[in-house]
């Protein structure tokens, strides 16, 4: 029996499942608008020590229970601006008392030109301190399902059939996040795609186009069809990946997944939504150094990206969030590093964010067993998310209605 | 630890492919009986070839040479047969259960299924691995997770009964479905569920109320320092009915009651069947294979020794039916060309193709068939062929650790590889693609041998 590809397509479209391509030609079939928006997600997996990332550093409770890794008074990066309009707490650090981290001098410039939003002490209620249970609510966004087998971005590729593609960059498993009844493609093995970019790779190329060149019957035809797909995809994915970068990346592999991020966008590959991976956070012991290597790292590369979207003069359609599973908590440990804990800050950087801080800090008098209350729930940033930048209900994919969070200017300035 | 073990397919998701259509006989003929070579059909190296790559991993030429010189049902049983593991894999096995984290268990696993005395058996452990799909990333626990395929290579081939009761035991199993919160008065239906859902009856055999109870039954079920624990505290020993049996059922009653079940057979010699012959057997063909099941006292070894020497195995449609695993593709094809590398990358490339060990997407195992396929992996599978062929020298070395000789023992390495991978021969026009993509290069032709359309079937 023989199904045709048109047939086989049709039955994708009902949503049993997407075409498992690479996504050029789902892309290219999105009425493209230079408006497009694009969400860069970033995990920073592990748990982040926020407190060390947007440090409060005039306060005395901090330095009393960070003898050995608090950040010194005058090491800060003042996040203090001209124009600061956040609502403080009462009680609550504001904006003359935080400053980031000293390694995130990239990303403390691009604050104060006004790209970064601090959405701060950002969590949800009854918590897990687990690294696998509270990475699966933030990635599935419904913490009442226990057993929540789809994501809250494959969720939103599902929802839009096709109109919002998706591609996870990195050499790990799919993210929980990305899950659902659609394909979502990953471009894995960096460093293999760039040997097929060379001299070599293309002569290996062209030798599996020939493989593929004479037609099958049945499933076979239907694996060479996958074949010839994904090598015409590639030979896009290659041809972006060598246009020139109009900026310097760092040498890291964050820096070098965001390179690709930035090429695929400017050649218009059509993705609307990349995810990306930073590991290394679960600092239980002697944080101090590897803290600030994992900030610094994150800073240069995402003030690289941030450049280099600028450049192409995309950066207004390009938001880029990094999230973890949970921050640390407040007391060090006897380790020299810090153990789980829950509320935690979230950093957005686009040319369309309102810069500077967005919630109130939590506060480091007012513990809940040790660990910082939140005030922002993630639910409602990934409404902002959801809607502002694709523009896709956020109430299906919630569960509930969360008063989204302005940290993006709702109106676009080209 | 409240991670959920019930998680679906995800990253190698994709659409159905077409099925070819299956044209299985009806009641009558299920083609159960032994192939008779020269009377129902040939005995070649097609056939012998066939039945390597199903049993074991790739077609190794001294198998298949060995398959020749005996009847179907001797090779299958000799095949099957457990032999002496050799020191070699002695020695990493005990090795990896001390100082391996995932990654060394990976690997000592790969070593063994390349490298030791027994791989048929390592294959049917990969059957139940899938089946008893538990994985590391819950567990957390290198050592229980190596215990486990443990039990799947000493009772995978006996009775199915004896693994089920091991699995109900097994420490990793009690950790991955919440053995410990099971007490009575406050039941943890988790293993039950899946008791009845995946591991022995098959949806639509059982009521949810026969959940709550057998639920009742598994209580105190509980696993305190790396052991199993009965914890008799915790156990409900009131009465119970599950599945219209009453008593005071204890987790070894359901069980039993449970593998009793016709349709527990044939849920499980259609699951073999689909995993070692063809993806999908018509609803006469379930009732059959669940009848030679039953006729093999439900021993999973007896079973597929007639299955894998039966006349419906050798049938035409049943050939490169399969969709390659990562498994069959990594291991199998290192195995058909001789090649070694090293089991630790080999590990790695097979979790980009989809398929990491020890840790299967969910509770419902890996998916089969064309979810295997799809831009990402096809792309790993590219990758694996040229670094296992030699290819590049140096990426070769760098990625897998590979170790090929090229063929360079062989009079026509060129005829010599064809045939070890196609020996049911390849189109003329597929062939000539081939040949000429290769220009007389060993190792370009072996390397596009896995690249072929027709490798991604075995």
């Amino acid at each position: 029996m023989h199904i045709s590809r048109r047939r086989f397509l049709a039955a994708t479209a009902l949503g049993l499942g997407g075409v498992p391509r690479f996504l050029v030609r789902a892309a290219e079939q999105v009425e493209k608008s230079p408006d497009e928006n694009i969400l860069v997600v970033l995990q920073l997996s592990g748990g982040n020590d926020g407190l060390n990332t947007v440090v409060p550093f005039q306060d005395p409770v901090y330095h009393e229970s960070r003898p050995t890794l608090a950040v010194p008074r005058g090491a800060a990066l003042q996040l203090r601006t001209g124009g600061d309009t956040e609502a403080t707490g009462a009680g609550a650090p504001s904006s003359a008392d935080l400053g980031f981290h000293p390694a995130m001098r990239a990303l403390h410039e691009l604050y104060q030109q006004g790209s970064v939003a601090v959405i701060q002490g950002v969590g949800y209620p009854n918590p897990s301190r687990s690294h696998f249970r509270s990475m699966d609510i933030w990635h599935t966004a419904r913490p009442e399902v226990e057993d929540a087998t789809t994501g809250w971005l494959g969720n939103a590729v599902a929802r839009q059939r096709g109109k919002l593609p998706a591609l996870d960059v990195g050499d790990d498993r799919l993210p929980l996040a990305l899950w659902g009844d659609a394909h979502v493609p990953t471009l894995q093995n960096l460093d293999w795609l760039d040997y097929l970019s060379t001299a070599d790779g293309r002569t290996l190329r062209s030798r599996l186009q020939a493989l593929n060149d004479p037609a099958r019957e049945g499933r076979k035809e239907w694996a060479r069809t996958l074949a010839r797909d994904t090598l015409a995809d590639l030979e896009h994915i290659i041809a972006l990946r060598n246009r020139p970068t109009p900026v310097d990346y760092p040498d890291s592999r964050l820096a070098e997944g965001l390179r690709w991020v930035g090429q695929l966008i400017g050649g218009g590959f059509g993705a609307r939504i990349y995810y990306l991976t930073l590991g290394g956070f679960d600092t239980h012991a002697q944080q101090k150094d590897a803290h600030a290597q994992l900030l610094g790292r994150l800073s240069d590369a995402v003030a690289a990206f941030h450049r280099h979207v600028t450049a192409l003069g995309a950066s207004h359609r390009v938001t880029l969030v990094a999230f973890s599973e949970f921050g640390r908590r407040v007391r060090e440990n006897g380790s020299l590093g810090t153990d789980h804990g829950v509320a935690n800050p979230v950093l957005v950087v686009s040319g369309r964010a309102r810069g500077g801080l967005h919630g109130s800090h939590p506060r480091l008098d007012d513990l809940d067993e040790g660990d910082l209350r939140h005030g922002i729930d993630f639910r409602a940033v990934y409404a902002t998310l959801l809607e502002d930048v694709l523009g896709v209900p956020s109430e299906p994919i919630l569960g509930a209605k969360f008063a989204s969070v302005p940290f993006l200017s709702a109106t676009r300035t080209f | 630890m409240i991670r959920s073990a019930r998680r679906l397919s995800h990253a190698i998701r994709s659409p159905s492919a077409p099925q070819e259509e299956s044209g299985a006989g009806g009641d009558a003929d299920a083609g159960l009986e032994a192939y008779r070579p020269g009377v129902d059909g040939p005995w070649t190296r097609d056939e012998a070839s066939h039945l390597a790559r199903r049993m074991v991993f790739g077609a190794p030429s001294d198998l298949v040479a060995r398959i020749l010189s005996q009847t179907p049902s001797e090779a299958a049983a000799e095949i099957l047969a457990e032999k002496p593991e050799n020191e070699d894999i002695r020695f990493t096995s005990d090795i990896s259960r001390q100082v391996a984290g995932l990654d060394g268990a990976q690997a000592s696993w790969i070593y063994r299924m390349l490298r030791g005395s027994n791989p048929a058996r390592e294959k049917l452990a990969l059957f139940w691995h899938g089946h008893f799909a538990t994985s590391e990333r819950k567990v957390d626990n290198v050592r229980l997770m190596l215990r486990q395929v443990d039990l799947f290579r000493t009772k995978g081939a006996g009775a199915f009964e004896d693994l089920l009761a091991a699995v109900a035991r097994d420490p990793a199993m009690l950790i991955w479905l919440d053995g410990n919160s099971n007490r009575k008065g406050n039941p943890n239906e988790n293993f039950a569920r899946e008791l009845f859902e995946l591991f022995a009856l098959g949806i639509g055999h059982y009521t949810e109320v026969d959940i709550k109870e057998a639920a009742r039954a598994f209580t105190g079920w509980h696993v305190k320092a790396d052991e199993f624990w009965f914890n008799e505290r915790a156990h409900d020993a009131e009465p119970k009915r599950v599945l219209g049996r009453e008593g005071t059922l204890d987790g070894g009653d359901v069980i039993r009651i449970c593998v009793e079940e016709p349709a527990s057979a044939e849920f499980i010699a259609s699951k073999l069947y689909e995993f070692y012959v063809h993806p999908a057997p018509t609803k006469a063909l379930r009732t059959a294979l669940g009848k030679a099941f039953s006729a093999a006292s439900r021993r999973t070894g007896e079973f597929l020794v007639r299955l894998l020497s039966s006349r419906a195995f050798f049938s035409a449609r049943t050939r490169r039916a399969l969709v390659t695993t990562p498994a069959d593709f990594a291991v199998g094809s290192l195995a058909t060309l001789g090649a070694r590398a090293n089991a630790g990358a080999v590990a790695r490339s097979m979790a980009a193709m989809g398929q990491e060990l020890l840790a299967p997407p969910s509770v419902k195992g890996w998916e089969m068939g064309e979810a295997w396929l799809n831009s990402t992996t096809l792309l790993a599978r590219y990758r694996f062929a040229v670094s296992a062929a030699g290819v590049e020298g140096d990426k070769a070395e760098q990625d897998l650790g590979a170790r090929w000789d090229g063929g360079s023992q062989l009079t026509d390495p060129v005829a010599e590889i064809l045939a070890r991978f196609f020996p049911e021969r390849l189109s003329p026009d597929v062939e000539k693609a081939l040949r000429s993509s290769a220009s007389g290069d060993a190792r370009l032709l072996a390397a596009g041998c896995l690249q072929l359309p027709e490798h991604q079937f075995f």
